[in-house]
């Protein structure tokens, strides 16, 4: 796959788990940085906080989860819309919920694509393979903004 | 001769007696209603008080003269009475005595009736005649015939110089003559 | 058609009518018993006068009846002439001869040949009278005298001229004072009628009717306010009670917000927080199999296998669950729906997840409806759904959307030629959680119909199924308005 990192914003233990095996069963070799609730992400993507200092471009694409603790996914991609140097970060949404107002939300603060975890592993790894080929190798990642 | 005369006088005798019968048999229809009348009379006078003797004294009509009445009056009168009063039928011989009678039938004529009428003045008699001078001598009523009926004629002055008073009603009947007669 | 109008008329001239006509009438009554007695009176006056010239006559005549004098007689009978009434008289002799008569214009047929009974004679249309004539109690003759009744009817005119006259001067009279007399009397009926056409015009009902006096009429008014009065108070009530109770449906409508919201919250939970945990036992079941695969046997295998079957059907569950209380909370939103288009776009779906199978689709015509386009997705879906699962046995499966009328209804249909099922257990079909195949044959959670009724039903229409068992199944529904 490309060379970009992939930003996985999860707080559940056991998904977080899961996704990075299906990410490995799908050969997928990019690195894979893990937030574990909206503060880290949005300090890494900011390189604010924990993060301060941080060099390095910005992930090839973000998995967000929006079931997060302190700052909640929406809340997150929300600050990411705003913050120029974010603003324009390819952002996938990866969750349980298909309900309509999480998806016109979603899609309203400017996410680039909307995924619902399948229960199933297998799908949710062919799931996977999928988005990685897309936003990894497809996909024409937004130049750094100045 | 003497048969001949004889049987001429009984002829004659029996015409005239024929003819006074039917004469009287006339006379008799005529004398009954003059009886009536008589007796009618006094159902249209009034006589004074004193002409009478009480209430129950009868009314007296006399008959003076010439009687022509027979017993047609008294069979007339017979079982009347007027006002109450019986009516007897008396004959008289004189004026004077006559003075009693109501009603009195004068049956005389000439110097006699005159001077009966004279007797009678003063007495409340109504004075009945059926001679031609009878009003003129001073009589009251004078019975006359008259359209085959019997009339009569009333001077009402002999009646009021008798003193009694005929009522308006009998007076309509009559012929009013005065004591000219007329 | 008359009566009705005499009803309609107004109390006034009723009044001063009935006043007219009693008026009338108790005149007309008076005039005639007035009338007849006094009719009999002028009757007996009249015999009285006859009996009276007869007498005079009579008494006249008896010295012309006594002394047979007929002419005297006549002049006295001819007296009579004074009385024009007097037709003729005569005067009979005591033998019953005619003595003497008086005619008044020669009518010498009338006369009675011979006198009858002393007195008037009832039976003579005239008043003829036979009396006697007597000399001091005796008597000497009878006299007849016969008078017309001219001067009877000559008053009857008159009389019922001058009562016409005074009836209807009366009538008049009654007329205008009843006119003018009624108006003390009806005008606070009239007032009262005016109040309450006022009222019931403009719906006002704080006006109040005038008393005047303490009669019946007072009495009447003052009902009239208190009904008035009490209907102030029951709209007042009305009103405070509407009042209320718009604040308890709000109050109520509220507390059912509150309930959606927290239902939809509870959706929303189920949604996510029940599937996360789910994901972990289907997905690490599916780690043990791959990682440590090795050291299970085939049971051990199959075990984790079920573990995973049974979490998976529990997501389901969930979905279905999701979908039912959604379809039951959402708002509809009503617009013009094209249902082949849902239902191509569907078995597209179905058809890229299941590329293997071959299913022959077939769409109708007339497929445009009105109703919720989320909602009838879901029925689709369902119903598509279904049809494509069993006929999954079926090498040569049809599906069929289309629109037929049944008693004049516009009626849509999906119709499957799989496995069918047994009618026996149609009316489980429709029920949550039933289900009429096994697990092992058809997959299904059971919840899809209950859904699709769910949405049907919304739509204020209904939903049912025909099927034979090897031969297929329809699903016929109805979306009115």
């Amino acid at each position: 796959m490309g060379m970009g990192t992939i930003l996985l914003v999860e707080d559940n233990p056991d998904d977080e788990m899961l996704s990075l095996r299906a990410i490995k069963k799908n050969k997928i070799s990019n690195d894979v940085v893990v937030a574990r609730d909206g503060r880290e992400a949005l300090d890494y993507l900011h390189c604010e906080g924990a993060y301060a200092g941080r060099e390095g471009a910005l992930p090839a694409v973000v998995l967000l989860d929006l079931n997060l603790p302190k700052i909640d996914g929406l809340e997150v991609l929300k600050r990411l819309r705003a913050d120029p140097r974010t603003k324009l970060v390819p952002v996938v949404i990866l969750t349980s919920s298909k309900e309509e107002q999480d998806l016109i939300r979603g899609y309203g603060l400017g996410a680039n694509s909307y995924i619902r975890k399948p229960v199933d592993f297998n799908q949710f790894v062919d799931a996977v393979g999928q988005l990685g080929m897309y936003w990894l190798l497809l996909n024409e990642t937004p130049p750094k903004a100045n | 001769m003497r048969a001949t005369r004889i049987s001429l006088l009984l002829l004659s005798s029996f015409a005239l007696s024929f003819a006074l019968t039917s004469a009287i048999a006339e006379d008799s229809v005529e004398f009954k209603i003059k009886a009536g009348f008589l007796y009618k009379f006094p159902q249209f006078v009034d006589w004074p008080p004193e002409a009478f003797g009480g209430a129950k004294a009868p009314l007296i009509i006399g008959v003076l003269g010439d009687d022509p009445f027979g017993d047609v009056l008294d069979k007339t009168v017979r079982d009347r009475e007027v006002e109450g009063r019986k009516v007897v039928v008396r004959r008289y011989k004189s004026a004077q005595s006559a003075r009693e009678a109501h009603v009195l039938y004068i049956g005389l004529s000439g110097e006699q009736l005159a001077s009966s009428i004279k007797a009678l003045e003063g007495a409340p008699v109504l004075t009945v005649g059926e001679n031609s001078a009878f009003n003129k001598d001073g009589g009251a009523v004078r019975f006359v015939v008259r359209d085959d009926r019997v009339a009569f004629n009333i001077n009402p002055e002999a009646a009021k110089r008798a003193g009694l008073k005929i009522r308006a009603q009998l007076l309509k009947l009559a012929r009013i003559v005065d004591d000219q007669g007329e | 058609m008359s009566m009705k109008r005499l009803r309609d008329l107004s109390i006034k001239w009723k009044m001063v009518f009935t006043i007219t006509v009693v008026s009338m009438v108790a005149l007309l009554v008076a005039g005639v018993l007035l009338f007849s007695y006094e009719y009999s009176a002028v009757h007996s006056m009249m015999e009285h006068d006859v009996e009276a010239i007869a007498n005079l006559s009579a008494a006249n005549s008896t010295a012309a009846l006594s002394f047979d004098d007929p002419k005297a007689a006549e002049d006295t009978l001819s007296a009579m002439a004074a009385k024009p009434a007097i037709e003729l008289a005569c005067l009979y002799d005591n033998e019953g001869r005619v003595f003497a008569a008086y005619y008044r214009n020669g009518q010498k047929e009338q006369l009675p040949e011979h006198p009858g009974p002393d007195g008037f004679d009832r039976n003579s249309r005239k008043l003829s009278l036979f009396s006697p004539v007597k000399i001091k109690s005796k008597r000497i003759g009878t006299l007849y005298v016969q008078s017309d009744l001219s001067q009877l009817t000559d008053w009857l005119k008159a009389y019922a001229a001058v009562s016409g006259g005074i009836v209807l001067m009366n009538a008049a009279l009654a007329f205008v004072l009843a006119s003018v007399l009624q108006r003390p009397f009806l005008a606070p009926i009239v007032g009262l009628a005016v109040t309450a056409r006022k009222v019931s015009t403009n719906k006002d009902y704080t006006l109040r009717g005038e008393k005047q006096g303490d009669d019946e009429l007072g009495f009447l008014v003052d009902q009239f306010n208190e009904m008035l009065a009490q209907i102030q108070e029951r709209d007042k009530a009305l009103e405070e009670a509407r009042l209320e109770l718009e604040q308890r449906v709000e109050a109520r409508t509220r507390d059912l917000k509150e309930a959606n919201k927290e239902l939809e919250a509870f959706s929303y939970s189920v949604a996510h927080d029940l599937r996360a945990p789910l994901r972990g036992i289907d997905g690490f079941s599916q780690v043990m199999l791959e990682d440590y695969g090795t050291q299970l046997d085939a049971t051990g295998q199959d075990y984790l296998q079920r573990i995973r079957k049974a979490t998976q059907r529990m997501a389901q569950l969930l979905d279905d669950m999701l979908n039912l209380s959604k379809v039951t909370r959402v708002n509809i939103t009503l617009k013009e729906v094209d249902l082949a288009d849902i239902a191509k776009s569907i078995i597209e779906d179905l058809r890229r997840h299941d590329a293997k199978r071959e299913v022959e689709f077939i769409v109708g015509k007339d497929l445009c409806v009105k109703g919720d386009a989320g909602l009838l997705r879901i029925v689709l879906e369902n119903l598509l759904g279904n049809a494509w699962k069993f006929t999954g046995k079926q090498p040569q499966a049809r599906i069929e959307l289309g629109m037929t009328q049944i008693d004049g209804k516009d009626t849509y249909f999906v119709r499957d030629n799989g496995a069918g099922f047994d009618m026996t257990y149609a009316s489980k079909l429709f029920g949550v959680f039933h289900r009429l195949h096994s697990a092992a044959d058809f997959p299904g959670t059971g919840v899809g119909l209950a859904t699709v009724q769910r949405i049907i039903n919304r739509h204020g229409g209904n939903i049912r199924a025909e099927a034979t068992v090897g031969k297929g199944a329809t699903f016929y529904f109805t979306l009115p308005g």
